[in-house]
């Protein structure tokens, strides 16, 4: 009996040791993979990470890879006269924009928000929820994103409390990042064109089963939360549908909402879905995305929009 | 509740220092009290159908032991038996098989008015059932004696570590211990949970990792090549091997932490020189299962040798159509009720040169008949890979009729890919081989442990996936 309580003793003892092994090893690794993750100036994190730590641009863009690929900053700066920069990501969607905005405003106050919304971004999508872990490393600098991860798992946060589970899956990335930092990740000021054409004999032609579509209070929620900030900020904003192949199929429910907050909260909203303009095959990579070309032509579009709105005489009014 | 979320972190431990503080007597309602909250957790409603065959297969126990009549005791067994299929049938086959009959009366010029049931598959509900069809079986053999308390009979279906994914247990080796008064030993809880943690590295950190590739490329096959094709096959063959062993490593380690032995599921089947040995190391509480109650009463191999081949295919088709309502299944069992009897013919080396210099050559031998073992077991993978036989096809298609270009996919994932297979062959290796040398688990030195338990908490920190991703096996 006296062995067993002892043996008993000894295991909690060693129980214990190991937490605190554990407990202080991830403090100190966390510490020092958030220091190198600060340094990634190229791969999947420098868009963020420049939204983060560096802002300094008038025009902001937000979206997923659909924004990442559609507006060229360059562009929007010489039709404006205003720096710009694009922080769209793939895979995301407006949890992600709404936090990320939420995260640089700390850093900066643009003038302008060009937020680029998918047909089906107001739809639950348990896919996006999940994605929201990339924004775990931003953690270390500030809880504004707490309400977001929170969206993802009631038990994000308590997850995010480990400083090494906010890296998880980029220790690599983090590494290479920081030791081949000449690698470019083939982004300019965010915009990551995309140079291939569609080719339209590999079209799938299957007629998909319409979709059940169901709206999402969080992301609707979201999307509000980006306008009221945009209002209380004193920042323009403008929502843009950008150019989808060939998408003669009726506005999503998603689409409609959009538009009806829009309406409700007078944002400029233009949905370029079905512009005649962009039916041309030439101009995009793949039905989704545009290619080079028709990312410039479709910039152009939208910087003249929004020069047309806002010009007062000679003058710009957010100038 | 999946083992690898955090609710599982969070449930487990409290379970476990409860059922630890209270009296003896209390515990087992405790278990069982765990047990329904952790099967309601996936969807509360199927609990009544566990309850149902819970009930009818305790009362067929008690009164299969309570008759003399031979005849009253079989009907009663088949009761029991119809009861479980029966659910099986209707939850799991009904919509495989309407659907089947509906092409055959199309083929024929009739149309089928049955309709498809639009229910969902309840978590685990074929482990379950043929665990409990193996405690009426045993007693109805005389080798059980009918469990008295109810509360006791369902905990042995139920007992939450292994309810949903086996090891599917035997009554002889479950009950006895639910009466044992468990004591809280250091040395069972230590092994424990080393045996969950290297489970939870095998699920998170290689299973779902190597799945991020192998859904990529099977999801969009036709667009692949030949070599890419056969690098998401063997990552799968990884994959599901890490995805069911490091659940049953789990449910071993978790019931150990308790005081409770399952019996081993695995025993690294990899290293199988044989069909038949492979057999003997995968799932083994499945194969057992069908050995001792399919495979023996219908003759064995006691019989003319071409019914001993029939009975082989007949328990794998079996096999096969136990995890899926779905040809793909069917056929990766009938693909390995094959490889088993042409195993059987082909016992002896090949004659000629190539035969004397593998004789002089036993290790060379052995290594090549573990290559062969591992090809034909992932060809067989294909089809339980894939959604369908087209798709099936396809791939071993592509597979074999060479087509150009390679496939990487993200470069970081697809290194962390390669990586963990390399730690995982080595970790198997080493337990193959035992090498005594190298230690780490379980080393001597306490400073070893410690180090090695440090390595896998961070690996599986920052390589794990954590996207709350289901087992494979869980859908059977």
């Amino acid at each position: 009996m006296v062995n067993r309580n002892r043996a008993i003793k000894i295991f909690f003892i060693k129980g214990i040791c190991l937490l605190l092994i554990v407990i202080t090893l991830d403090q100190l690794v966390g510490k020092l993979l958030h220091t190198f993750f600060k340094r990634e100036t190229t791969g999947e994190y420098s868009i963020a990470n420049h939204l983060v730590y560096q802002l300094k641009e008038d025009v902001l863009i937000l979206g997923s890879s659909r924004a990442s690929h559609h507006y060229n900053p360059a562009l929007i700066a010489q039709s404006l006269g205003l720096s710009c920069y694009n922080g769209g990501r793939d895979g995301q969607g407006i949890l992600y924009y709404a936090a990320m905005f939420k995260l640089s405003l700390a850093q900066h106050r643009p003038k302008v928000l060009i937020l680029d919304m998918n047909n089906r971004d107001l739809n639950f999508d348990a896919r996006k929820r999940d994605n929201l872990s990339c924004l775990l490393p931003y953690l270390s600098d500030s809880r504004l994103i707490d309400s977001f991860l929170l969206k993802k798992s009631p038990f994000e946060l308590l997850k995010g409390q480990l400083q090494t589970y906010r890296y998880n899956g980029q220790v690599f990335s983090i590494i290479q990042h920081n030791l081949l930092p000449g690698i470019s990740s083939g982004d300019i000021a965010g915009f990551k064109p995309i140079i291939q054409k569609m080719d339209v004999s590999k079209l799938n032609n299957k007629v998909k089963n319409a979709e059940v579509e169901k709206l999402d209070d969080d992301y609707i929620n979201a999307f509000k939360m980006i306008i009221s900030t945009c209002r209380k900020n004193g920042i323009k904003l403008y929502v843009f549908v950008s150019p989808r192949y060939l998408s003669a199929a009726p506005m999503t429910m998603s689409v409609k909402k959009i538009k009806a907050i829009c309406k409700d909260y007078q944002v400029e909203f233009n949905d370029f879905t079905n512009n005649v303009e962009f039916t041309k095959a030439a101009y995009f990579a793949d039905v989704s995305h545009l290619n080079v070309d028709g990312a410039n032509l479709y910039t152009h579009a939208v910087a003249d929009l929004i020069k047309k709105e806002e010009k007062v005489g000679d003058q710009l009014t957010f100038r | 509740m999946l083992f690898n979320s955090i609710h599982f972190l969070l449930f487990f431990p409290v379970v476990t220092a409860i059922y630890f503080l209270l009296p003896h007597k209390y515990r087992w309602f405790w278990l069982l009290a765990c047990s329904c909250f952790f099967y309601m957790f996936f969807k509360a409603i199927y609990i009544l159908i566990l309850f149902v065959t819970i009930i009818v297969d305790y009362f067929a126990g008690i009164y299969i032991e309570r008759t003399t009549h031979p005849k009253t005791k079989k009907r009663l067994l088949w009761l029991s038996i119809v009861a479980n299929i029966g659910v099986l049938a209707v939850f799991k086959y009904f919509n495989f098989l309407n659907d089947n009959l509906s092409g055959i009366l199309t083929w024929a010029g009739y149309q089928n008015h049955i309709p498809s049931l639009s229910i969902l598959l309840p978590i685990g509900l074929s482990f379950h059932t043929f665990q409990a069809m193996s405690y009426t079986i045993e007693v109805y053999r005389g080798r059980q004696k009918a469990e008295k308390r109810f509360g006791i009979y369902a905990l042995y279906v139920m007992f939450f570590p292994q309810l949903v994914a086996g090891p599917i247990e035997r009554p002889q080796n479950m009950i006895p211990q639910f009466y044992k008064k468990q004591v809280f030993d250091p040395i069972a809880v230590s092994e424990g949970l080393k045996r969950i943690l290297v489970g939870l590295f095998k699920k998170v950190v290689v299973a779902d990792r190597l799945s991020v590739y192998v859904d990529t490329v099977y999801g969009n096959y036709e667009q692949h090549g030949s070599l890419t094709l056969i690098l998401a096959t063997i990552f799968f063959s990884a994959q599901i091997y890490c995805d069911f062993s490091g659940y049953s490593d789990i449910a071993i380690g978790a019931a150990r932490v308790m005081g409770f032995n399952l019996m081993e599921n695995f025993k690294r089947p990899y290293f199988s020189k044989t069909i038949s040995e492979f057999w003997g190391k995968w799932h083994i509480s499945l194969s057992t299962w069908f050995r001792d109650y399919v495979y023996i009463p219908l003759g064995g191999n006691r019989v003319a040798k071409h019914k001993w081949f029939f009975n082989l295919f007949v328990v794998f088709i079996l096999s096969g159509f136990w995890h899926g309502a779905n040809w793909t299944f069917i056929v990766w069992g009938a693909l390995h009720g094959l490889y088993l009897v042409v195993g059987l013919y082909k016992k002896d080396l090949p004659k000629g040169p190539v035969g004397s210099f593998l004789a002089k050559h036993v290790s060379l031998a052995n290594y090549l008949n573990m290559l062969t073992t591992f090809v034909l077991v992932s060809i067989a993978w294909v089809f339980f890979r894939a959604d369908n036989m087209s798709q099936a096809l396809g791939v071993l298609q592509r597979i074999f009729w060479y087509r150009p270009g390679f496939f990487i996919g993200e470069p970081n994932y697809f290194l962390y890919s390669i990586m963990v297979l390399t730690a995982l062959f080595l970790y198997e290796f080493k337990q193959e081989y035992g090498i005594p040398s190298i230690a780490f688990l379980h080393s001597n030195r306490f400073s070893v442990r410690m180090f090695t338990y440090v390595v896998l908490i961070f690996t599986i920190l920052l390589f794990g996936v954590f996207d709350g991703s289901q087992f494979i096996y869980f859908q059977f």
